[in-house]
């Protein structure tokens, strides 16, 4: 009962109705939309990552925010009333801060950019400033209404470790947007799925989209992206990439993906041609 | 001399064993990938399938060849690269060559990083167990030696700032050839020959020995250099190997314990058919981890540890008045 009404005092009243003062984020997704819907005053902490410029865009917006590694005893020591976590953030971390009386809200990984969009309201809604969330969505809205006619170019998606994106998947409505059809929902693979290097090479799609090769320190998960197999049938302009931080989440940041895969796939047409 | 018929019979059984691994992967196998008529057929073949086979070959034949004669040389049929550590150090190696970027510079940093930690092992293991020959102490010792390098080994993966670094920790523990490339091949190639060479040369010098230390060095052999060529050869192949396919348990356990009674106990004798067998399992368990539908493919470790484990425990049986 005491929790309750204390939570109702720290939330007051801005123009749009009520919001809420302490927000902490656990969840690097989370973070981005937070950082661009809501007041960074009222964003106690986000993430690590979402401070790494190598790992988001948003580094910037994040920089005076002290970072957390999503540990409920650093989220505890930040008094929130509202926690945003994801639906990858760990169980038992989200299981003890509701235990303890904090409010979490787990942010679903979108599916599709409806998904985002649903994100950004619903991200809007939970914090009181569904002014901001609602400016955003429809900006979006706009720019994707500039869909790309379809083409016969074919594409896949090979992130590190072999991993590709098929059906039912985000970056996947971006490769439609662009008219490129991607090789990996035509095997029928999942959204995240496992995509054999030997499979990839016998399909040999127009176009190769991966991370870009430059990394701060090495893995073998972002070495076999430099396995010369793939050098030898995806070089130049067959080879594109795309940076993490456009679509590792599912943000407003997608549509910058869209626009690299689509001069990607007119600088393909226009070698054909 | 019966191990003409030995050597042919592991001889054929490797040669299948790689036809096989070459026909298997998930884009089947068309004449086209040999003869180059489709590019990426042949790409298929030569830059993924065919170096998978050959990281088989190598990883496998040193495994096997490295655990006979350190069982000769300890004259203990327990001395096996995984289990006394030996792996485990190169993989430490390997690993604190490879995160730090040292070898994205340097790709022949690799091996060396593999085979400095491989040395430092065999180097420690002789210094603990000397001359007891005591199997409990050599088992214990690489017990705390494979605890020590896999700790180390955690540690360096999360403290390198990719997030996919930590999870890599299955790949260095469990070993795989998956997605292995040419490159891989061409650096530890000389490196796994140059220690084949050495371990081979040891032969006769490993026979004598079984006699005894002192019988052996009566009868002219030259014992410190017969054991520094079993441990350069063992670092070398062993280290060489295991930084680039990471640690894979018990081939050089499970091999020459099945073929000891085929060349009578003879530890000279028991040295290239253990590499061939070495080669025979590690292409076989690649296959089957192929095979399997697992959603992530296997690695080759969990195979040979399957296999090896209940023969490891066997073998304690079989010694359990010697050990205790």
């Amino acid at each position: 009962m005491i929790r309750i009404v204390v939570s109702v005092s720290l939330m007051f009243v801005t123009s749009s109705g009520w919001s809420v003062e302490r927000i902490v984020s656990i969840n690097q997704c989370a973070d981005e939309l937070l950082l661009h819907i809501v007041p960074p005053d009222r964003i106690i902490s986000v993430t690590h990552f979402v401070k790494d410029p190598r790992i988001s865009w948003d580094a910037d917006l994040a920089r005076d925010i002290p970072g957390n590694s999503g540990r409920a005893e650093e989220v505890m020591s930040h008094r929130p009333d509202l926690v945003f976590a994801g639906d990858f953030s760990a169980r038992s971390t989200v299981n003890l801060l509701r235990g303890l009386g904090v409010r979490v809200i787990e942010l679903a990984h979108p599916s599709s950019i409806d998904d985002v969009l649903d994100l950004i309201a619903q991200v809007g809604q939970e914090t009181g400033f569904v002014k901001e969330a609602e400016t955003i969505r429809t900006k979006l809205s706009s720019s994707r209404q500039a869909s790309s006619p379809q083409t016969t170019i074919t594409a896949a998606v090979y992130q590190p470790n072999g991993y590709t994106v098929g059906k039912g998947s985000l970056i996947n409505e971006v490769l439609e947007l662009a008219g490129i059809r991607n090789v990996a929902a035509f095997r029928g693979l999942a959204s995240y799925d496992r995509y054999p290097m030997e499979l990839l090479i016998l399909d040999k799609p127009d176009l190769l989209i991966l991370d870009p090769q430059v990394h701060a320190s090495p893995s073998l998960s972002h070495e076999m992206l430099s396995h010369p197999a793939l050098g030898e049938v995806f070089a130049g302009a067959r080879r594109v990439e795309v940076p993490p931080q456009a679509w590792a989440c599912g943000t407003h940041h997608v549509f910058a993906a869209l626009k690299i895969i689509r001069a990607a796939a007119q600088s393909v047409r226009a070698g054909d041609g | 001399m019966a191990d003409i018929r030995l050597l042919t019979g592991l001889g054929l059984g490797l040669g299948l064993a790689v036809f096989v691994g070459l026909m298997t992967g998930p884009a089947g196998f068309s004449p086209a990938m040999l003869t180059g008529g489709e590019s990426s057929a042949s790409t298929i073949f030569y830059e993924i399938r065919l170096p998978r086979v050959l990281i088989g070959l190598l990883v496998g034949g040193s495994l096997g060849l490295a655990g006979a004669a350190m069982q000769g040389l300890l004259r203990n049929p327990l001395a096996e690269p995984g289990i006394i550590g030996v792996s485990g150090c190169a993989g430490l190696g390997a690993v604190l060559v490879f995160y730090t970027g040292i070898s994205a510079g340097l790709a022949i940093a690799l091996p060396l990083g593999g085979m400095l930690g491989a040395l430092g092992a065999v180097w420690l293991l002789y210094l603990l167990s000397g001359r007891s020959n005591s199997t409990l102490m050599i088992v214990l010792a690489g017990v705390a030696v494979n605890a020590f390098a896999g700790a180390f080994t955690a540690l360096v993966l999360n403290l390198s700032d990719n997030p996919f670094a930590a999870f890599e920790i299955v790949f260095w523990l469990m070993g795989s050839f998956a997605d292995r490339s040419q490159e891989h091949v061409a650096i530890a190639i000389l490196p796994v020959f140059a220690g084949w060479w050495l371990l081979l040369r040891s032969a006769s010098g490993l026979n004598v020995l079984s006699l005894g230390e002192e019988t052996a060095t009566s009868l002219g052999v030259n014992v410190p250099r017969l054991r520094l060529c079993v441990i350069f050869g063992t670092a070398l192949s062993v280290g060489a190997a295991v930084s680039v396919s990471g640690m894979i348990g018990f081939i050089g356990l499970v091999v020459p314990h099945l073929l000891r009674s085929k060349v009578a106990n003879e530890p000279a004798r028991l040295l290239l058919p253990s590499a061939l067998g070495g080669a025979i399992l590690a292409v076989v368990a690649d296959i089957v981890v192929r095979v399997i539908p697992t959603a992530i493919e296997l690695k080759i470790g969990v195979v040979t540890a399957l296999v090896g484990a209940p023969f490891f425990l066997s073998l304690l049986k079989s010694m359990r008045r010697e050990v205790i």
